[in-house]
């Protein structure tokens, strides 16, 4: 009988690792990808979406898109582009809220309470 | 087992149905009326989480929290069909728990529209899982609503 193939501890480890990001796979630019600018990049050509937040939890990663307008129609975009993120991080534990912006100073505390902005449209 | 606890998940929202149809009413004959429509909408919003979740226990799965729901929604490729509708129902009840968000009549008509497609899409799963004729719901009408 054949001796069992031994594989490395750190190579076991690093395959059931998924830390919920990866590396972007724009040629132009070497940064890491995190499900929150995957969105942001996915929503960009939506005009009711006024922010998409992101902030790093314990656990994975807390979204937050801030629409103009919450009609079904615009939130059926967003979720869309939703379905997609799940796709494309398969592993990562994502929280992603959706709701109607009351005013900008919303934005400015979500800022303050360390959350990342990664897409403000007007 | 499994299907024990599914049983058990939907008694538990045909009661939260009956919850919010006596909301509703005793909502309506308050004097004057109170606009009780963030709690009818989200009491509502929970009979179908109920519902998803029974579907899951039939299938030896148990969620503890909303996102474990929503990527189940969002990848089991029989449930796609779904998920946009349940999604905009579980955000506008996240906005009536958190930030007292009160609905129009066509936001009601809207909501209802997407809680017929999803329980009409789940009784059959259900009753294939090896529920014998889950009970069918039905959504409390915007007339039935205080200010409605």
């Amino acid at each position: 009988m054949p001796p069992p193939i031994k594989v490395h501890p750190w190579e076991e480890a690093s395959e059931a690792f998924d830390p919920g990001y990866r590396l972007s796979a724009q040629p132009t630019s070497l940064e890491w990808e995190t499900p929150g600018i995957f969105l942001a990049n996915a929503l960009q050509t939506e005009p009711a979406v006024r922010y998409v937040f992101e902030r790093a939890v314990p656990d994975g990663w807390s979204i937050l898109v801030l629409l103009s307008d919450d009609s079904a129609s615009t939130a059926d975009k967003v979720f869309e582009a939703e379905s997609a993120l799940y796709s494309e991080f398969p592993k990562a534990r994502i929280d992603v809220r959706v709701t109607k912006i009351e005013a900008d100073k919303a934005a400015d505390a979500l800022a303050k309470d360390h959350y990342r902005c990664h897409l403000a449209q007007t | 087992m499994s299907l024990e606890d599914a049983r058990h998940l939907l008694e538990v929202a045909a009661h939260d149905a009956k919850c919010a149809a006596i909301l509703s009413e005793a909502s309506r004959s308050h004097v004057p009326p109170h606009d009780a429509s963030d709690w009818i909408l989200t009491m509502q919003f929970y009979v179908l989480c109920l519902h998803v979740r029974a579907l899951a226990r039939c299938r030896g799965r148990a969620f503890e929290r909303h996102e474990d729901a929503r990527l189940w929604l969002n990848t089991e490729q029989e449930l796609l069909a779904i998920c946009k509708a349940y999604r905009l129902m579980e955000e506008w009840s996240r906005d009536a728990r958190y930030k007292g968000r009160r609905f129009r009549t066509e936001e009601i008509a809207e909501f209802n529209a997407r809680f017929e497609k999803v329980r009409d899409h789940l009784l059959p799963l259900l009753q294939r899982a090896g529920i014998k004729s889950p009970r069918r719901i039905a959504p409390i009408p915007p007339e039935r609503y205080p200010l409605g």
